[in-house]
Parts: C-alpha cells; sequence; structure tokens
C-alpha cells in the first residue's frame, strides 16, 4: 500500500457512508445511544463515527421538527 | 536467526502499576488485560533514572541509555532563539527501532510515541505526539503542521480526534458519579477528566484506523493518559489521604480505577483487531504510587511530580513462541528494543545498553549480535536534524507541559529560559550517570552545576552521595557542610513565615498586583520549604557518611534523634538497619528491615539487608532467597548480586555463585572484593585458571568504570537465568493440591493435627460443606500475579488448587499431596456445596464440566512431571477414608517427616463422606 497517495476526504467519506453495527457479548444487536457511551469510543474510530453519526441523524429530525 | 513474530503490537501505558491492576483483576474490572497475563508472560519493569517519560520512552524505543539517544528531558533550548521548546524527535541521536525496522523491509506505523514531533518520514504512518493534546476550544483546535506522516493523511487523522466538548454526561458519570455536584466555573477538574479521557480516545481512534486499514509488521502506540489521571486524581484515589476533603474524596475517587478500566477496553479491541497470531506487548515506564506511600510532598523543583513515580512499571507479552501463564524476573525498559529485534529475527546492536529477554520465549533462541545499527548504511526514516518546529505550536505544546506541573513556567525572558533549560538537560544527564553507576562521571558535571547554584540542594545532595559511593568523604563531608552554611542564612525565621502567611493585601491594589505578591509569597514558601527538605536529605547522608566510616553509632543516634518524625519511613527503617548490620546488632537490624517490608514490601534494599543478616548468621540459602527477592524487583542492583554470590559460594554452589560475582562486576567493574572471590572461585573451586588470570589482569591494567561491556552483552542474559533458578533449599514448601472437593481440606487437617504448620488465614470459617474448616489463604488466589508470600509458607503446608499449581515459581522445592477423587464425584459434591450456599439452584449447574476437570487435572499432572524441584504424593480420597492408616503412613514417609500418625487418623470422619453414602 503506498500511503502517500490515500486520500483523506475519500476516506473520511467512506467512513459515513459506512453502515455500524456492533453485537454484544450476549450477542445482542448494540444500540448506538444519542449521548454515546464509553463502551463506544473505546473501539476506536468505528464507534467514533457511529456515533457522530448517530448524532447527525439526531440533530437532522430534531430541525425537522423545529 | 528465525523470525518469532508475524507481527508486533508494543502498546505503551504511561505509569500504569501492577498494585492497581492486581486489585482490579481481582475484582473482574480488567479482563482484556487478565487474559493478556493467562496467556503471556507478566512481570515487572525496572526504570531509569531520571524517571522522565520522554527519557523513558526513547530508552525504550532505542534499547539505549539517555547519554547515547540524546533526549534528556522534557524541553530543550530552541536553536531559532524563540526561548524553550518541547523535546523533539530531532534531537534523538540514534535510530530507533521503527528506523530499523524500515531498513530490514519491515513495515512500521507509531502512533503518540513521546517525543516523535515531528513526525518522522518512516515507511509507514506516524502521529506525533503532538496530535491529541487538546490546546484550544473545538473551534479553534487545529493540528500542528508535521504532526501527521504522510501529510496527505493529515485531514483523516485530524477528523478522528476527540474534543472533550463532544463528551456527554453519559461518558463522564463512570469516572465521576456525582459531576452533577460539580460548581465547573470554580472547579477545573471534571473537565480535566473530560480532557484526558479525550486524548485517550484520540490515540485509540486513530490507531484502530490505522491497524484496520493498513497492513503493518510493527505498530507502537502511546498511551499518556494514565500517566496524567494519576497526577491529576491519584490523591484522592481509596484509601482517603488525611489531607484530602471528605467533599473532593467523594467526587473524585473513581477516576482513577475507571481510567484503568477504560484502558482496559481499548486493550480488547486492539487485542481483536491485532489478531491471535499478533505479538502483543504491553509495558509501561514506571509505576505509580497508589497506596500508602504516595507522597504528601512534592519537591518544589523542575519534574516535582515526578516523585510520585514507583521505580516497577509493568511488561505483559503474549503471542506466539511466548510461553504462557509465567512471570518473568529483571526486565529493564532497555531489553524491549532488543527483545523486538530478536522477535522479527534480527541481530541486537552491541551498542545497545540492553538484551533481549529470552527468558519469555517457550523454547531455546540463540540471539546474534551487530556492532551498531547505526553504521548500517541507507534510508531509516530518521527526522532531519534541522527541521524547524513552528515557535507558536511549540508554545501550546509546551504549556500542556506547565499545566501538568512537569516544567516550570520558562517565563517571558527567553535567554534565561535556555539558560534554566540547558541547565535542566546537564542534570538530567547526570542522573543518567549515577542511575547507571558512573558516578566518575556524573561527579565533575555536578561540580560545575553547584558551583554555579550554592545553595540549590538537588545538586549538593547527588555530589555529596557521588562522592560518599567514590570513596572520597573528604570531599562528600566538605559539600554537606558548606550546603548548610550556604543555606543556613537563608532559612525564613518563624516570625519571618508567619508575616508572609499573615500579609494583609491592600483591597484597592488591582488585580494583576494582588496575584503578583499572592505568587512572591508563595515562592518564598516552597523555596524555604525546599532549604528544609534538602537539609534533611544532607544530614541523612552525614548518617551514611558516617557509616561508612565505621562511626554508625553517631548515625544511629543522629537519625534516632533528628528523624524520629520519620520512623515509620522505609527509607529511615532501612538506613539505620544499615547502621545497625555496621554495629553488627544482628537483631535490631532485622527488626528495621521487617519493619521496612511491612510498609513497602517491594523495598529491594530491605529484601538485601534481610540477605546480608542471614550470611552473618550463617543461613546461607535464606540469605540466598533474600538477594534474589532484591534482584527480581531491581535486576541493576550489584550488591544484592554480590550477596549472592557469597552465599552460595557458602553453599558450595560455585558455578552459580561465579555467575552472580560476574553479574557484580559488569555493573561495578572496580569492585575489588567481589573480582577477589572470583578469582580464589575460579582458581580453587572451578579449575578454571585462565578465568582467574583475566580477573587478575583487570587490577593491573585498572580500566575505566564503565557501564555493562559491550562484548559481553550476549554472556549476560545467560548469567540473567540463575537469577529464577532453583536453589536447593532445606524446608521445601508443602503444597496440598487437587480439585475442589477433592480432599484437600481433609488432607490439610490431617497434616495439622499430624503436628504439621499450616499456612492459613482462616478468613474462610467452617461450615456445613466443611465442618472441620478449609485451612485456605487468601493470597493463594492471586498467586498468579503475586507470589512474594510463598516465602512465608517454607517449612509449612499450604492449600493451592490444581488450577493454580503452574503459577510456582521456581524457585522453590516442593512436596506436593495431590488428592484425587471421581471426577462426577467432584462435580456432584460442589454442586451440592453451591446449592447449599444459594448460589446454584439444584441441577442448574453446566454440563461438561467433568471433562473441563479432567483436562485440568491432567495439564496439571503433566506440568509438575516437568519440574525438577517438585516431588509429588497421588492419593485417592477414597482410600483417606477408607484406610486412614496407610494413607498417614505413606504422607507422612513422602514427607520425611514424624507426625503424630494416630492423630492424623482420629482427623478423619468418615461421615465427611457423605456424597458415597447418600
Amino acid at each position: 500500500m503506498n500511503y502517500n497517495t490515500l486520500d483523506s476526504a475519500a476516506i473520511i467519506k467512506k467512513l459515513y457512508q459506512k453502515k455500524y453495527e456492533f453485537t454484544l457479548e450476549n450477542g445482542k444487536k448494540m444500540d448506538i445511544p444519542v449521548k454515546g457511551a464509553l463502551g463506544l469510543i473505546s473501539m476506536g474510530y468505528q464507534g467514533l463515527i457511529a456515533w457522530r453519526k448517530k448524532k447527525q441523524e439526531s440533530d437532522k429530525l430534531q430541525d425537522k421538527k423545529n | 536467526m528465525p523470525q518469532l513474530a508475524k507481527k508486533v503490537l508494543l502498546i505503551g501505558w504511561d505509569s500504569a502499576d501492577w498494585k492497581i491492576i492486581n486489585n482490579l483483576i481481582d475484582k473482574g474490572m480488567m479482563p482484556a488485560l487478565e487474559s493478556m497475563i493467562n496467556n503471556g508472560v507478566m512481570g515487572n519493569l525496572s526504570t531509569l533514572e531520571p524517571p522522565f517519560s520522554p527519557i523513558l520512552w526513547t530508552s525504550i524505543a532505542t534499547g539505549k541509555l539517555a547519554d547515547k539517544h540524546g533526549i534528556l528531558g522534557f524541553t530543550e533550548p530552541d536553536p531559532s532563539g524563540a526561548g524553550v521548546r518541547p523535546i523533539t524527535s530531532a534531537s534523538r541521536k540514534v535510530k530507533a527501532i521503527w528506523n530499523i525496522l524500515m531498513q530490514k523491509g519491515f513495515k512500521s506505523h507509531v502512533v503518540g510515541w513521546w517525543p516523535s514531533h515531528p513526525a518522522e518520514p518512516i515507511d509507514g504512518i506516524m502521529i506525533s505526539n503532538h496530535y491529541h493534546h487538546v490546546t484550544a476550544s473545538q473551534e479553534q483546535w487545529k493540528m500542528a503542521s508535521d504532526t501527521i506522516h504522510p501529510e496527505n493523511l493529515s485531514e483523516l487523522f485530524e477528523h478522528l480526534r476527540i474534543h472533550p466538548a463532544e463528551f456527554t454526561d453519559e461518558i463522564l458519570l463512570p469516572f465521576v458519579p456525582l459531576a452533577a455536584k460539580i460548581d465547573q466555573s470554580k472547579d477545573k477538574r471534571l473537565y480535566n477528566v473530560a480532557k484526558i479521557l479525550a486524548e485517550a480516545s484520540t490515540i485509540q481512534s486513530a490507531s484502530t484506523w490505522i491497524m484496520e486499514n493498513t497492513d503493518w509488521d510493527f505498530m507502537g502506540v502511546y498511551f499518556d493518559a494514565i500517566d496524567h489521571f494519576c497526577h491529576g486524581f491519584m490523591n484522592y484515589h481509596p484509601p482517603k489521604m488525611k489531607n484530602v476533603s471528605e467533599e473532593d474524596y467523594e467526587l473524585y475517587k473513581d477516576v482513577v480505577s475507571s481510567a484503568y478500566r477504560y484502558h482496559d477496553m481499548m486493550l480488547e479491541h486492539m487485542l481483536k483487531i491485532a489478531g491471535k497470531d499478533a505479538t502483543v506487548i504491553l509495558i509501561s515506564d514506571h509505576g505509580f504510587h497508589s497506596d500508602h506511600l504516595r507522597p504528601y510532598y512534592i519537591p518544589d523543583e523542575p519534574a516535582g511530580p515526578a516523585f510520585q513515580h514507583r521505580n516497577h512499571g509493568i511488561i505483559c507479552i503474549k503471542g506466539p513462541n511466548i510461553k504462557k501463564d509465567e512471570i518473568i524476573y529483571g526486565a529493564s525498559l532497555l531489553n524491549i528494543t532488543p527483545t523486538i529485534l530478536t522477535l522479527f529475527g534480527l541481530p541486537t546492536g552491541k551498542d545497545m545498553d540492553g538484551i533481549p529477554l529470552l527468558q519469555i520465549f517457550d523454547k531455546p533462541v540463540s540471539i546474534e549480535t551487530i556492532d551498531s545499527w547505526e553504521n548500517v548504511p541507507g534510508d531509516c526514516g530518521m527526522p532531519p536534524s534541522d527541521k524547524i518546529v513552528d515557535p507558536v505550536e511549540a508554545q501550546k505544546a509546551l504549556q500542556q507541559l506547565i499545566d501538568l506541573g512537569y516544567i516550570e513556567d520558562p517565563g517571558k525572558n527567553k535567554i534565561i529560559a535556555a539558560q534554566k533549560s540547558e541547565e535542566e538537560l546537564n542534570y538530567n544527564l547526570v542522573r543518567v550517570f549515577i542511575g547507571s553507576n558512573r558516578n566518575q562521571k556524573a561527579i565533575p558535571l555536578l561540580e560545575k552545576l553547584l558551583s554555579s547554584k550554592t545553595d540549590e540542594g538537588r545538586y549538593a545532595v547527588r555530589l555529596a552521595r557521588g562522592y560518599l559511593e567514590t570513596g572520597n568523604y573528604t570531599d562528600c563531608e566538605e559539600v554537606i557542610n558548606n550546603f548548610k552554611d550556604n543555606v543556613k542564612n537563608k532559612l525564613l525565621s518563624i516570625e519571618e513565615i508567619n508575616e508572609i502567611k499573615n500579609q494583609v493585601i491592600p483591597e484597592d491594589l488591582d488585580e494583576k498586583k494582588k496575584q503578583n505578591i499572592i505568587y512572591e509569597n508563595h515562592s518564598k514558601l516552597r523555596k524555604n520549604g525546599s532549604y528544609i527538605n534538602y537539609l534533611r536529605q544532607i544530614d541523612l547522608i552525614y548518617t551514611d557518611l558516617l557509616i561508612s566510616k565505621n562511626e554508625s553509632a553517631k548515625a544511629v543516634t543522629i537519625i534516632e534523634n533528628n528523624f524520629a518524625d520519620q520512623k515509620h519511613s522505609p527509607d529511615i527503617l532501612i538506613k539505620l538497619g544499615n547502621a545497625f548490620i555496621n554495629m553488627k546488632k544482628w537483631d535490631k537490624a532485622l527488626e528495621c528491615f521487617q519493619n521496612a517490608l511491612k510498609i513497602d514490601p517491594e523495598s529491594e534494599h530491605a529484601f538485601h539487608g534481610l540477605s546480608i543478616i542471614s550470611l552473618n548468621k550463617k543461613e546461607f540459602e535464606t540469605a540466598a532467597n533474600y538477594a534474589l527477592d532484591a534482584i527480581s524487583l531491581n535486576y541493576y542492583y550489584p550488591y544484592a548480586h554480590f550477596h549472592l554470590g557469597e552465599a552460595l559460594y557458602q553453599l558450595k554452589d560455585y558455578a552459580n555463585s561465579a555467575n552472580a560475582f560476574e553479574v557484580c562486576l559488569k555493573m561495578v567493574p572496580d569492585f575489588g572484593k567481589a573480582r577477589n572471590r572470583l578469582i580464589k572461585i575460579y582458581k580453587e573451586c572451578l579449575e578454571k585458571p585462565q578465568l582467574a588470570e583475566k580477573h587478575k589482569k583487570y587490577f593491573e591494567k585498572k580500566q575505566e568504570p564503565s557501564l555493562l561491556d559491550d562484548n559481553d552483552k550476549t554472556e549476560l542474559y545467560k548469567d540473567a537465568i540463575y537469577s529464577t533458578k532453583h536453589i536447593a533449599l532445606k524446608d521445601p514448601i508443602i503444597i496440598v493440591s487437587g480439585l475442589p472437593r477433592s480432599g484437600t481440606s481433609l488432607m490439610m487437617q490431617m497434616l495439622e493435627k499430624g503436628g504439621m504448620e499450616i499456612f492459613t488465614d482462616n478468613k474462610r470459617t467452617l461450615d456445613e460443606n466443611n465442618p472441620r474448616g478449609y485451612f485456605e489463604h487468601e493470597a493463594v488466589k492471586s498467586l498468579a500475579r503475586n507470589n512474594k508470600w510463598l516465602s512465608q509458607v517454607q517449612g509449612r503446608a499450604v492449600k493451592i488448587i490444581a488450577q493454580l499449581i503452574q503459577y510456582l515459581p521456581a524457585r522453590y522445592n516442593y512436596k506436593i499431596i495431590f488428592m484425587e477423587r471421581d471426577i462426577y464425584e467432584i462435580v456432584s459434591s460442589q454442586q451440592k456445596m453451591l446449592v447449599r450456599d444459594g448460589k446454584f439452584k439444584a441441577k442448574s449447574y453446566p454440563g461438561g464440566l467433568d471433562m473441563i476437570y479432567s483436562k485440568q487435572v491432567e495439564n496439571a499432572k503433566s506440568w509438575i512431571n516437568n519440574r525438577h524441584n517438585m516431588d509429588v504424593l497421588y492419593l485417592n480420597y477414597k482410600d483417606a477414608i477408607t484406610d486412614p492408616l496407610h494413607i498417614a503412613e505413606q504422607v507422612n514417609s513422602f514427607l520425611n517427616s514424624s507426625m503424630n500418625i494416630n492423630a492424623m487418623v482420629k482427623a478423619i470422619d468418615a461421615q465427611l463422606y457423605r456424597e458415597k453414602n447418600k
């Protein structure tokens, strides 16, 4: 992989296009809370982007209501 | 050399300490690290002098001491004339592990390493140590240039940063459950929690992206958050310190534990991403006092907060070709890079100060060396030394260090700031020399420093100590007297102190002037406190001088009169102990060292003192063991190696004795007594006259004292083995083992009745399940992580279940009575016991336990059979019930004992075999 040719903007765009699903220890799907959770950010970039996406969706919903 | 690792993940947790980790693991709160421990090796990692993070992490990454690698502090004079700047990667004079790996075609990524700014142009991704620090509000938080290599990834990684303003109460409440009570306009500590947490999460975010989306052979990730949480919040950690208010304690008591738990959560994900075939190394550069040894006083000097650090960091390694479930001894920060080179099948540089940790591998590994990696030509991705760091960005990073208390505010005068910074670098170099037994190199530098600041206590104390340790008593005394004279007239009187404390600041004065007065008064009091502190330290050196001059009685009087308020300090107790040793008052010395160990069970000096006492009492096995205890806590302890050598010599174990003296002499080449003893052993005991001659020649040449002889590095490891090697003991440890409910309590009861001394704390009292008691000890549960208590068990019997037997260290002799019982009876008995205790519903226990237990017993037996220091007697529970006389005789014969057979037989209560009869 040639790191010098990677395009940051394209990578960020893809990160937000991806669907994030996390599974809990008991096998159940994890709900991503709008307020976030330590467990989510401890996962690293995937948890962070999933949380930011959730916040964006929630903000959009709020804007529509207003 | 074969490659032993497919890929290596090196994780740094600055300041992480086993004392807190062990406690959390016992409570099931750090499962990821617990799993790493169970599947790998763990141990203490000795730190270096001075214990300042940029110096230490560079030693970790280079395998070299600071005088070689060139990173000597937190700051350095800015070559552009802008005063001072945080230390940069450009100041590193030698190759780091990632530079070496790049030259051999391995792909490395590095995140957050301290110091790594500006990011180095390696063949991989490097994210510098300026990346994650929150230096502004979310809107104004821009990333400094040269933070990311390659630069085209800057936008991505800037996006992956987390600002504390993003956090909600959901995220912060586990750290501060009563956060709602805090008035944040006055109390900034909650914001600090959020800031440190955001910084750690930023490192995790960037690292996980790299690990999941790129190829890598080596990944180095450094987290500074545990250190920052500890400096900010350790004083609120339980148990409550006297000087902390009830309110603060209640608010912030969970911060440190939560920080560790959060790191464990991050570790869990990293382990998952790295995969099972990765070799993972988790380390810290030093520990952090978390208990009664937490200091109440932080010295008023640059990097004063480092006073809270403990000498032992952590190391835990797991992966292919690595031993499992073992404790390793004698590891130091300097071993990390040589070990990683060995994992990649590469030779160690002879100019490195560390050697590979070969004791971690599950099979013998041979190593190769080259003169130096520095001579290997070609691009290695080192930063250009003339790289200019933006002074504005440097200033922001500097503020972080000021806020943490690691450096003083350099003020506005750039020339003075640069001079101060240079002085600190020189002083740190002095500490590097002292820490590596090179007093002769430290002394001229200290003389120069002290001559320019005659009232600087830390210079006077170290110079006096340097003279003392090189036998220059006259100059030592002169430094002591001069310092006292210089400082005497500068001490504030009680009246002056009261005047400062009670000064009324006029209300009509403008705010800036008010603040200046408060600051000046505070500085005067701190300076005065510093003088008092160093006068006490210099007095203590004077007592050491007296001891060295065989005036120990005078030393004891001074200590007892002038330091009565510190009589419970381990340092004072050890000093007294040494004085009593000198006076041949063995019992008093013994009491001092034992008391020191009660306060600090990890005091290598106390163990060393006990070793000397045992030697003089001609208890040589005990002496050897105490010396080994000291060495296992601090491998670079030449005098402990010397006394180990003496004890082994007396035990006629000449080969190991010679090894001990050799190691001692590699650390202190001028130690004539050790060399003389070695000459005698080689000549008279081992019949190796050529080696005796080699050592004799040393005296003739009078070589300059130096650190380890570079050419002998590989031999040093061979020497190091003996520190974990079994040493014959007269009194073995008696262990009763088997699965729970296999009759272990019954056997303990037989032994007790027969007259054997039992190691139990009686915390688990008798009940319906075990009407005669359990004979257990709480310490046994933590055997995997702490085996120090085993030294108290010699000649006594202790109950250790089969699952824990593999954690027994190799340095004792054991006699194991292994109880066997039908697996189905055991499972059934355990089930009934749990039902009786209300922990399980009847018939609800999980299936397959019988198979698991059978496997565990098989593993334990196989492990025992492969150990040379274990004798084992397998007994059947049923036989003990039906034919107790025969069993009692068997046990008595196995233990070579003369126990009361009749009493042992009577101990059997046939009714206990209830499961059989029902």
